[in-house]
């Protein structure tokens, strides 16, 4: 094992290295470092398992980048403005009640796909503007869509860790729903307050809405098509399975940002288009160059010597690993986390309540959203409301993160008296 | 090519890139299209039959999903049996199993359908950031014979992209997207289904028109699984799985007794209980391979399942099998597998002595650990 901690001693330093010393981009290092690993490991240069670890977030490129197109085309035709205007003349008067909605709002697509960015390039998109006419500074919006989205994410009816992790230890995905509502909904609106009421200028409010009032040239509601359409391939394949057929994501948005067009005001939806993917190429290149990474460790033996060292602490400090593990892991991916220690750690668990353990699990895994190198959720957030550091937007949600871990804890530690109580 | 190159300042820099894609799409194709090559599966003396999934489901014919299914009649009365091998195509030891039986077993009573590469598909590539292998060899009594380490799942080739959730079309279970293309969570499948619900119907029809008494689904599992080097069987085929379970304790191989899970739903030993009348029977082997313990991932851990980490692990107490410096080799466990068919057929044939189902040809649990499994290739 001394081995392979050498080897991920030399693959953080190259990395950081790479990054920070020669001043290269984060996927181009990734790469590097990912080439590097196996030549050290005197495994050459294994081509075939490189390129087949690019592979393995070619679905999730693909989703950011119709996304993006898609969030172009609604920018495009006014939705975007309108839907802010509407939303605010609304809810303005009470910004209390207008966080809470606004939070339950990003939220959603991420509660019925169960992907984070699936919230923030959906309805993170068309809040955005109203939480920076709210007066917020543009790291705390991007910190408040973060927190709301990864809370969509393990929000229910659609945890996709709690599944994966199920599909290891051989748990149906059935009786989740309550414990998550009770775990997610609570803190993703506490998050939202703890993070963002103080900076609401109520000065600042309302003056937009008196100039959102006086906005003349409204959009119509034939501009919300393409919002109408995105929801109905959403929730429809999820709510009528049997027939429903289901598009996937990146067809979702296409169709949706196709309709976005018939719609609104007329734009140049070519130039659009290319403004949405170079925008969102970056985050793509750096998910490809982890997907690199991740099979150079598995291959050498570096992801083996994680899990087994996670597993290797005394019971006691079992819960600290997971509080600690679980969250780094989640830098490279939140789901390969619930794959690779999610499941280790629920068989480590099996004498504890299986639904508040894998509650927790996801809860406490999905903080790992926040966590470099990859940091999906702030990241595509950066780049959605152009917040120039995502590091910024991560130093904000921290603190609720940490808040969330230490539930996430607790849930493990009194998982069965919570199981009973709740008669789960 | 100096005005081209001012007009386009980032044309060589695109072309370097362009280039370099290529060359290693170049390296990598021959790679790739070699795993879409069949293994060489030689008939034994028992085969008196090579037929296909779309001679049942025609729906299959001429996709990446029709796989051969080898049928070895005794010409004798007796009963019927459905050996499934390469349901997960990382899980060598189950479809070695079958491999073994179709180049090995004569049958005496009754007859039987073996397939090999259940997931044809899943064969034709490996699993995302794995890691894994993508052929090893094993030293045959006739020479090297090479064989592909594939996937868990379908290719997605055959079947993209994946959805958010994989509801089961009969139960309505929702589960991970990734699963949709994992062929034991597709039975009993549908007509009209995706690419693996339809390899999983041709499954369920054969067994429907064949009248097939007994499926054992073979499969390996990683040694921190709970359900290993067990037998996991359908509510119908617990008496003779239990049976069959106390035979092998008898003969030195200690084999776990799992009944089905009911909540449980799109795998072998759940519905093909329910949808058909065959005894819905699935044996799991330790395979270190597959494990996320696991340390170096090569040839050498797929063939000896030798491995430090779970060395290590098994001190923790992390594992549910027995675990030394041995590991678990491929023989060893061919020859559970191996071992497991031969009782439950034994304990079919003695509860139903009008319909036995026999073969001859395979060694014995002792002779597959003794290096056996060259021997027979």
């Amino acid at each position: 094992m001394t081995t392979q901690f050498l080897l991920l001693a030399f693959m953080v330093l190259a990395f950081v290295g790479l990054v920070l010393v020669a001043k290269l981009p984060v996927s181009l290092s990734l790469v590097i470092t990912a080439v590097a690993l196996p030549l050290l490991a005197g495994r050459g240069i294994p081509l075939d398992q490189l390129v087949e670890g690019m592979f393995g977030y070619l679905d999730t490129g693909l989703v950011l980048i119709t996304a993006m197109i898609f969030l172009k085309v609604i920018e495009g035709n006014g939705l975007l403005a309108g839907l802010t205007r509407s939303i605010t003349l609304r809810f303005g008067s009470s910004p209390l009640l207008l966080l809470v909605a606004l939070t339950i709002v990003i939220m959603f697509p991420g509660m019925i796909t169960g992907s984070c960015t699936a919230s923030v390039l959906g309805t993170g998109t068309l809040v955005s503007p109203i939480l920076l006419a709210m007066g917020m500074p543009l790291p705390v919006v991007g910190a408040v869509i973060s927190s709301a989205a990864v809370y969509g994410m393990i929000a229910p009816p659609v945890n996709i860790p709690i599944m994966i992790i199920g599909g290891g230890i051989d748990l149906p995905y059935i009786g989740f729903d309550g414990v998550l509502a009770l775990v997610s909904f609570p803190l993703a609106i506490l998050t939202t307050l703890i993070i963002g009421y103080r900076h609401v200028d109520r000065t600042a409010l309302a003056n937009v809405i008196e100039s959102k009032r006086a906005e003349t040239g409204s959009v119509g509601l034939a501009a919300y098509l393409p919002l109408l359409v995105a929801v109905i391939l959403m929730v429809g394949p999820k709510a009528f399975p049997t027939w429903f057929p289901d598009p996937r994501m990146p067809l979702t948005f296409m169709i949706s940002a196709a309709s976005g067009l018939l719609v609104g005001r007329r734009f140049d939806v070519v130039r659009a288009a290319r403004a949405g993917v170079s925008e969102i190429l970056p985050v793509v290149g750096i998910l490809f160059g982890v997907g690199m990474l991740i099979e150079m460790m598995t291959m050498t033996g570096i992801r083996g010597a994680i899990v087994v060292g996670a597993l290797s602490v005394p019971p006691a400090l079992m819960l600290a690993v997971i509080a600690v593990s679980l969250p780094l892991f989640g830098g490279i991916s939140v789901y390969g986390g619930a794959s690779v220690l999610g499941v280790p750690f629920a068989l480590a668990l099996l004498g504890q309540n299986q639904i508040v353990v894998l509650s927790a699990l996801s809860l406490i895994g999905a903080m790992g959203s926040y966590m470099p190198p990859v940091a999906l959720t702030p990241v595509v957030t950066a780049q959605l409301i152009c917040e120039p550091r995502y590091g910024r937007i991560v130093k904000l949600a921290l603190l609720p993160a940490v808040l969330a871990v230490l539930v996430g804890v607790a849930m493990l530690v009194w998982a069965n008296p919570i199981a009973k109580f709740l008669g789960v | 090519m100096d005005s081209t190159v001012k007009k386009f300042p980032r044309l060589p820099l695109s072309l370097g890139l362009v280039a370099a894609v290529c060359l290693v799409l170049g390296l990598v194709i021959p790679s790739d299209l070699e795993m879409r090559k069949p293994d060489t599966i030689r008939k034994g003396p028992g085969v008196t039959e090579v037929k296909r999934l779309s001679d049942w489901f025609p729906g299959l014919k001429g996709s990446a999903g029709d796989s051969e299914v080898y049928v070895l009649d005794s010409g004798k009365p007796g009963g019927s049996a459905l050996v499934i091998g390469g349901t997960h195509p990382n899980e060598p030891a189950g479809w070695m199993t079958a491999i073994i039986l179709v180049e090995n077993a004569k049958p005496e009573s009754g007859k039987l359908f073996i397939i090999t590469n259940a997931n044809a598909s899943g064969f034709t590539h490996t699993d995302y950031m794995e890691g894994e292998p993508r052929h090893f060899t094993i030293l045959g009594a006739s020479g090297p014979r090479k064989f592909r380490f594939g996937s868990r799942a379908t290719s997605p080739v055959d079947q993209w992209p994946d959805p958010d959730i994989y509801v089961h079309a009969a139960s309505g279970q929702r589960l991970s997207g990734s699963e949709t293309r994992n062929l034991n969570r597709a039975y009993p499948g549908r007509p009209d289904g995706t690419f693996t619900e339809k390899v999983t119907f041709a499954i369920t029809s054969m067994i429907l028109a064949e009248r097939i008494d007994v499926t054992v689904d073979l499969h390996e599992a990683s040694p921190e699984y709970p359900v290993i080097n067990a037998i996991v069987a359908h509510d119908r085929a617990m008496k003779v799985a239990s049976v069959a379970v106390l035979n092998l304790e008898f003969d030195g191989v200690t084999m776990g007794l799992e009944p089905s899970p009911v909540k449980l739903h799109g795998l072998s030993h759940r519905e093909l209980g329910d949808a058909t009348d065959t005894l819905a029977i699935l044996m799991e082997a330790a395979n270190p391979s597959q494990g996320r313990l696991r340390g170096v991932t090569d040839e050498a851990l797929i063939l000896k399942g030798q491995d430090p980490f779970y060395l290590k692990a098994k001190a923790l107490g992390r594992l549910f099998v027995p675990y030394d410096a041995k590991g678990w080799p491929l023989e060893t466990r061919v020859g559970r597998h191996a071992a497991g068919l031969a009782a439950i057929f034994a304990a079919w044939s003695e509860q139903h002595p009008d319909r036995p189902i026999t073969y001859e040809g395979i060694p014995s649990y002792d002779e597959f650990v003794a290096g056996g499994l060259g021997k027979l290739l």
